[in-house]
């Protein structure tokens, strides 16, 4: 905005509160000392329509209320007898908050004006509250009722839930959770959300209810084989940190398949990683898979071996340094397979390699 | 505004009794007293013109609310919200005087004047149901803002069934018009929420199609409807030219449970009174009167009670009357007059007896 439309913004807004301004005071004046011609000119002030009538939902009640069992002469009815009973009013007053949640009912209109009258004016605003409201929600700690709201935008088909479940879960932050937290139900559905990005913010949200077997490791063990690489890593790392007996059997299954091909170097020197990190004696392990000659010339074993090759050379595992220099010297070591081991060891600094 | 703790004055005029005994001290003390009480009448008066003065802004930010809908422009009701809180700090101690304002009609007939109007008695209920302030001024907007849609979309109603789609489907448009205008948001959710759920006033539960489960009306939308209807019938709209106070709390009492929430009503009538401040009467003695406070809601431990306003008889010395008094058993209102505010002696009368 330019210097001088602010300025001619600023002199509107100022002319405007001077007109409110001077509304205020007539009509102040003409209640305290009211005649025909104040009241007059202040009517004649207000510059409004009149009113035609209400909705057709208020026309339709007021009709009936106006209608025949009621007369209008009927002034005995005057003096009627209100009874009030003071504990019924304190019920009263808790049914703010009783019944269906406020927030609720605001998601159920939202997605029904999605579903009946779509737009795309209104769209982008409807996800923006969506998100609003069930963050509002989570951010009171009410996980039952944010948990409703998942399920309701969920089962509408109209609206992405992963968008939501994302924000909600920001609202988590770096919060630690126990297995009785009022929010755990986000987090679990997020686990199992048919989208990646909840997932992935889910995996990071800590806490001791990971150590619940019965749950976690229902949900967690379907992460491992995500698709996504981040997920599986950190669904690793939450098996090693509060299952390490799950994650053993895992790597002990993956090695006696010795079924490579479809994981990463990367990610099979982190699991190797996790696996030597739960117990020390699991390095022995890792050094057998070294020196094992079983298929030294198949691409997948060879990646398995320079896995556990930086696996150990990272933790400075004498053993299995001597283990690695002795095949990255032997003949009978693939060619492309002695190389890459004697990079590796040049890299930790084991210039004989 | 006179707080909790204020020394109350009020009776001691009444009886015509001195706060103070001790002759010794007479003289000194009967100054203290004059100039506490002109110290306090000073203070009434500047409380008389800001409560006036909050209602104005409050007309004011729905006139202006409602103009901007008409419009282009997009409307926020930020200044109805900052109205209402302002409204709202008075509501406690001053309602009898905002409903003897409202009552003066200088301006009527004016969606503005009815959603304005429809905040406040929403605001003297949620008041007297002692909502937290938040709720309070939650459900004054929402009721300052509910006819909203209608400014965009004029003309003759179209019959709607209850419960029906097509009920469903209007209070559908309803909300869908107020969106696509309004830009704020925290106070418009109440507002959505009372607009969907519009003409399911008792506690009865929604069909459960609207809810995808039986739930009953919330609590703000059968305490709007309270406040909207109650203003309607007393205002007037097109052709109807409106009831007397009265007789419109009578046709609230005569469909609790039905249409409204038959607690709420009862709690409505209580506060502001079968004849609510600023009510011209008649009473039994034939002299004229006028209505100058309501019982009060605080203290209500009985659990029936006949409604029994405190007026002041016009003309003469002006004698305050307690009709609730023993002593007053006998006499009552004959009947309420229809003389039309330019009759009327001025906003200071609904402070009393405070001005006396």
């Amino acid at each position: 905005m330019s210097l001088s439309s602010s300025n001619a913004e600023g002199g509107r807004e100022s002319d405007k509160q001077t007109a409110d301004g001077e509304l205020v005071s007539r009509f102040v004046d003409t209640a305290l000392a009211p005649d025909r011609d104040a009241v007059k000119e202040l009517r004649s002030l207000f510059d409004a329509p009149s009113m035609e009538g209400p909705n057709p939902i208020d026309s339709e009640r007021l009709s009936t209320i106006l209608g025949a069992d009621f007369k209008l002469t009927d002034r005995e009815f005057v003096g009627y007898p209100v009874g009030l009973e003071v504990d019924s009013l304190h019920a009263l007053r808790d049914e703010w908050s009783s019944g269906m949640p406020l927030e609720l009912r605001h998601i159920v209109i939202l997605l029904q004006v999605l579903k009946d009258a779509p737009g795309k004016e209104l769209s982008g605003r409807i996800h923006e509250k969506l998100k609003e409201t069930a963050v509002e929600v989570i951010a009171r700690g009410d996980g039952k009722t944010a948990d409703r709201a998942v399920a309701l935008i969920e089962d509408s088909d109209a609206v992405e839930a992963a968008p939501v479940l994302v924000a909600m879960l920001e609202v988590l932050g770096d919060d630690e959770l126990d297995k009785e937290a009022p929010e755990l139900p986000i987090v679990l559905r997020a686990l199992q959300s048919p989208a990646p990005e909840p997932k992935r913010r889910a995996l990071k949200i800590g806490g001791s209810f990971w150590d619940d077997t019965d749950k976690i490791s229902d949900i967690l063990l379907p992460l491992l084989d995500a698709q996504e690489q981040k997920i599986r890593r950190r669904a690793y790392m939450r098996l090693a940190a509060h299952h390490p007996a799950l994650l053993e059997q895992k790597v002990e299954l993956l090695l006696e398949r010795g079924d490579f091909e479809s994981t990463s170097l990367g990610e099979l020197q982190f699991l190797f990683d996790l696996f030597a990190e739960i117990r020390q004696e699991r390095g022995g392990e890792l050094r057998k898979i070294v020196t094992s000659s079983r298929g030294w010339f198949n691409a997948a074993s060879r990646k398995s071996i320079r896995a556990a090759a930086r696996v150990l050379l990272e933790r400075g595992d004498r053993a299995g340094i001597a283990a690695i220099e002795a095949r990255s010297e032997s003949l009978l070591t693939a060619p492309k397979l002695r190389k890459s081991l004697r990079a590796l060891l040049e890299l930790h600094g084991h210039e004989n390699g | 505004m006179k707080m909790a703790d204020e020394p109350d004055s009020s009776g001691l005029q009444q009886r015509g009794e001195s706060p103070v005994t001790n002759t010794e001290n007479a003289e000194p003390a009967a100054a203290v007293v004059a100039d506490t009480e002109k110290s306090l009448e000073g203070q009434q008066g500047d409380d008389e013109r800001e409560v006036i003065e909050t209602y104005a802004r409050l007309l004011v930010a729905c006139h202006n609310f409602q103009r901007e809908f008409r419009t282009d422009a997009t409307p926020t009701a930020s200044k109805i919200r900052e109205s209402v809180a302002d409204v709202d700090k008075f509501v406690a101690d001053y309602a009898d005087a905002f409903v003897g304002l409202m009552q003066t009609k200088f301006l009527v007939e004016h969606p503005f004047v009815h959603g304005a109007n429809a905040a406040v008695y929403a605001l003297i209920l949620a008041d007297a149901l002692k909502l937290c302030r938040e709720r309070r001024i939650q459900c004054a907007t929402a009721a300052a803002t509910a006819d909203a849609d209608e400014l965009t979309t004029p003309g003759p109603a179209e019959s709607v069934d209850f419960g029906d789609e097509s009920h469903r489907r209007q209070n559908l448009d309803s909300l869908v018009a107020l969106m696509k205008k309004c830009a704020d948001g925290a106070d418009l959710a109440l507002s959505l929420v009372t607009l969907y759920e519009g003409g399911f006033l008792d506690a009865q539960p929604l069909p459960s199609a609207w809810y995808d489960g039986e739930y009953a009306s919330h609590l703000a939308t059968r305490i709007i409807a309270i406040a909207r209807d109650y203003d309607l019938l007393v205002q007037g709209f097109g052709e109807f030219p409106g009831l007397n106070p009265d007789l419109a709390a009578q046709a609230l009492l005569t469909e609790m449970g039905s249409q409204y929430d038959e607690r709420l009503v009862k709690l409505f009538v209580t506060t502001i009174g079968i004849y609510p401040v600023g009510s011209l009467v008649k009473l039994s003695d034939k002299h004229r009167a006028i209505v100058i406070r309501s019982p009060a809601p605080a203290g209500r431990e009985e659990l029936f009670r006949v409604i029994r306003p405190t007026v002041k008889t016009l003309g003469g010395d002006g004698e305050i009357i307690d009709l609730s008094d023993e002593e007053h058993v006998d006499l009552y209102i004959l009947e309420l007059l229809d003389e039309k505010f330019e009759t009327h002696p001025g906003a200071r009368w609904f402070f009393s007896p405070f001005n006396d």
